[in-house]
């Protein structure tokens, strides 16, 4: 079907509006009032206001730490029995079970507790690490620290301890982290 | 408190629209392209981006600061207003997907099988803001590490990681190029995929608009390119993982939600994140309205022309072969779970003529709840009351102005489900048959309809663009078009008594033809 080139000029009267030229005046003028309303919106909104996210006078303390537990139960020899009941390809002397035990970690400023976690381990199994992130805001200033941890079957005390002190500077971003391989925490 | 909630919406709509209607024409009104312009500003955003990345953008994790710099500065004439026109563009877009949800909203249009539509449109929401996200984290400033510490430590609340993934910005240096290039492809298949769920958002609506009118698609480029070179977009300072980003200019269109993050933290921000999602998504199944009753196809009276088919605007009728026997070559078939019983295939039917002798006037398409028979003999009741020296008839829809309140010894009503229910011939029957003197059309607002085309078809049948046609010995003088909302029954009341004074007014001096107006076409009966 070929259509008119202009099928404004068809159309019915009533449809297309008939402007006379004080609306028209009219109608720039609120055009621009509603353009300049709308890159004001936008303008101001797509950056501002400004969100204060740590307050003047903090830094953030950050957690970041990842250690397995030891193993829940330590490994033992099988049985001549248990041998026997095992497939021959499964037959392992020793049997080792997969879960460890959760770890807790401390964290001290000038003598209070501010952070204090047991964290479970990972996975299905429970074998995987336990996993710490924590951000906490602390007022900045010279402070005295001690963070610990302890991932043994112990009950009481821990099994890594680190004092220290600090020159928390406002906005400062402190990570303390443990180096599985080294055995001790570090900071940064 | 739902619907009084929809009802206050739907008023300040209609207010605000009355307003943009006044400013910019009821053809040119933004809010009835809100869905073509969300499409229009995903355009600009990418043809800039892919300038951005190709003009200058170094993906190195200690280059990239420096090269968006470049752009915004030393290139500002080219590069900086791409970037700001990425930036402003990508507002633009959540400010008119977020105006056309509400809309859709409070107008009702998620039942039936907009349900789709509405349903598809919920991840279409994640997609866009996490476009917008991942695009702030590639200027790699302050704003950049606030938000990709963030991100990530909300993204580590899931719990599934077996190492947190925000440890990639303890500190500088613990970030590789690597995993920038990780961010930067996010950048890339976010929007990629957005754009192909844009498609699936519309695949269940016949003709729809993705483009803007040109002016309104030329004012809304202005306006940014204006907004671009008055308030360029800038970075902050460059990224420092050894410091907090302490005090930061959100861009709130799309970050919104991280100072919900920072005080209630990643758990609360995802249940109120997915209950909402959920919540949104669900709304076509949890808030009632009664079922649509679907389109009905009598075989005998159809001859398989397909128009029902071409204007249905949800694909609701499709054309399979003949299984009657008749001589035709296909047949209309109605798929009842995607039909709204809106009756624009009725309009569209040749069939659908008042003239027709039958007694139970049958078409070949017809709405079983509101029949042509019954619309027919609507109007013939109507025309019969009618008296005094100007009879008008006002013929409307279910969704525009309530037409009973229009009722008047001179003036009678017929509502219609949709205004494109009407075929053309009801005009030529009015005028010529029940001695009617003038008809007055109304329905939604132009590019507004309920039923997405209705007053598009009908005004296309009136002109003689579309089947069937009006036939060209209807005076155009005869006639008035008022497209209005349910708010304008003054308005519509005021175009009526024009109409009226200048119908008494051709009586008076004799019918006048107007050449310009005169539309040739084949008849619709």
């Amino acid at each position: 079907m070929t259509y008119p080139k202009n099928p404004d000029k068809y159309f019915p009267r009533g449809i297309e509006e008939e402007v006379d030229s004080v609306t028209r005046i009219r109608r720039y003028f609120g055009q621009l009032v509603m353009a300049v309303f709308m890159m004001a919106f936008i303008g101001y909104f797509s950056q501002g206001p400004n969100y204060t996210y740590l307050e003047p006078g903090n830094a953030i303390i950050k957690l970041s730490i990842s250690i397995p537990g030891e193993k829940k139960e330590a490994c033992r020899k099988r049985t001549r029995e248990e041998l026997q009941k095992l497939a021959p390809n499964m037959r392992a002397p020793m049997s080792c079970g997969r879960e460890r035990v959760p770890v807790s970690l401390e964290l001290l400023i000038d003598d209070k507790i501010i952070y204090s976690e047991t964290q479970d381990p990972k996975g299905f199994s429970k074998d995987g690490a336990s996993i710490f992130y924590k951000r906490l805001v602390y007022h900045a200033g010279v402070h005295n620290y001690q963070v610990r941890l302890r991932n043994s079957h112990r009950a009481e005390g821990f099994d890594h301890v680190q004092d220290g002190v600090v020159d928390l500077a406002e906005g400062q971003n402190f990570v303390i982290t443990f180096k599985e391989e080294l055995g001790k925490f570090r900071m940064f | 408190m739902l619907n009084a909630f929809k009802r206050t919406l739907l008023v300040a709509y209609l207010w605000v629209e009355s307003l943009f209607d006044y400013i910019f024409g009821q053809k040119y009104n933004p809010f009835y392209y809100l869905g073509a312009l969300t499409w229009f500003f995903f355009w600009v955003v990418s043809v800039s981006g892919i300038y951005l990345f190709l003009g200058g953008f170094d993906t190195g994790v200690t280059e990239v600061y420096d090269s968006v710099q470049w752009l915004t500065h030393d290139n500002w004439y080219l590069g900086g207003i791409m970037r700001s026109l990425h930036r402003y563009g990508s507002d633009a877009m959540v400010l008119t997907t977020v105006a056309h949800l509400l809309r859709e909203f409070c107008m009702d249009r998620y039942h039936g099988v907009r349900w789709f539509a509405w349903f598809t449109g919920v991840p279409l929401i994640w997609l866009l803001i996490t476009s917008g996200i991942t695009g702030y984290w590639l200027v790699w400033d302050e704003l950049a590490q606030y938000l990709a510490i963030a991100s990530f430590e909300w993204l580590d609340a899931i719990g599934i990681f077996s190492e947190p993934i925000a440890n990639n910005f303890l500190r500088d240096g613990s970030l590789t190029d690597r995993f920038f290039t990780l961010l930067i492809f996010m950048h890339i298949f976010v929007p990629l995929f957005l754009l192909f769920t844009m498609w699936v958002h519309l695949m269940r609506m016949a003709h729809a608009e993705t483009n803007p009118p040109r002016q309104v698609a030329l004012g809304a480029f202005g306006f940014l390119i204006v907004l671009s070179l008055v308030f360029p977009a800038v970075s902050h300072g460059p990224a420092d993982l050894g410091k907090v980003v302490m005090n930061v200019g959100l861009d709130w269109f799309y970050l919104a939600g991280y100072p919900i993050y920072d005080m209630w933290g990643g758990e609360v921000l995802w249940i109120v994140a997915v209950g909402t999602s959920f919540a949104l998504a669900m709304v076509p199944f949890i808030v009632p309205k009664e079922k649509y009753i679907p389109a009905v196809v009598d075989l005998p009276n159809c001859n398989g022309c397909t128009r029902c088919f071409v204007d249905c605007p949800f694909g609701a009728v499709t054309m399979q072969p003949r299984t009657d026997g008749s001589r035709y070559e296909e047949e209309a078939i109605v798929k009842e779970n995607f039909c709204t019983g809106c009756g624009i295939c009725v309009g569209s039917c040749p069939a659908s003529s008042p003239f027709r002798r039958s007694e139970d006037l049958v078409t070949g398409i017809d709405l079983p709840h509101l029949r042509l028979s019954d619309l027919r003999t609507r109007m013939t009741e109507e025309a019969g009351r009618l008296s005094g020296e100007t009879k008008v008839l006002v013929f409307g829809c279910e969704h525009g102005v309530d037409l009973k309140a229009l009722e008047s010894p001179e003036v009678g009503t017929v509502t219609f489900t949709c205004i494109g229910q009407m075929p053309p011939s009801f005009i030529d029957y009015a005028v010529n048959r029940l001695d009617i003197d003038g008809i007055m059309l109304t329905g939604c607002r132009s590019g507004d309809c309920y039923h997405r085309l209705g007053v598009i078809w009908t005004e296309e049948r009136l002109t003689g663009y579309r089947d069937p046609y009006l036939r060209p010995r209807i005076e155009r003088d005869q006639m008035r078009v008022c497209w209005a909302a349910s708010i304008e029954n003054p308005r519509l009341s005021r175009e009526i008594d024009a109409f009226k004074a200048e119908l008494q007014g051709m009586k008076a001096s004799g019918p006048a033809v107007d050449d310009e107006t005169a539309v040739t076409g084949a008849t619709g009966e």
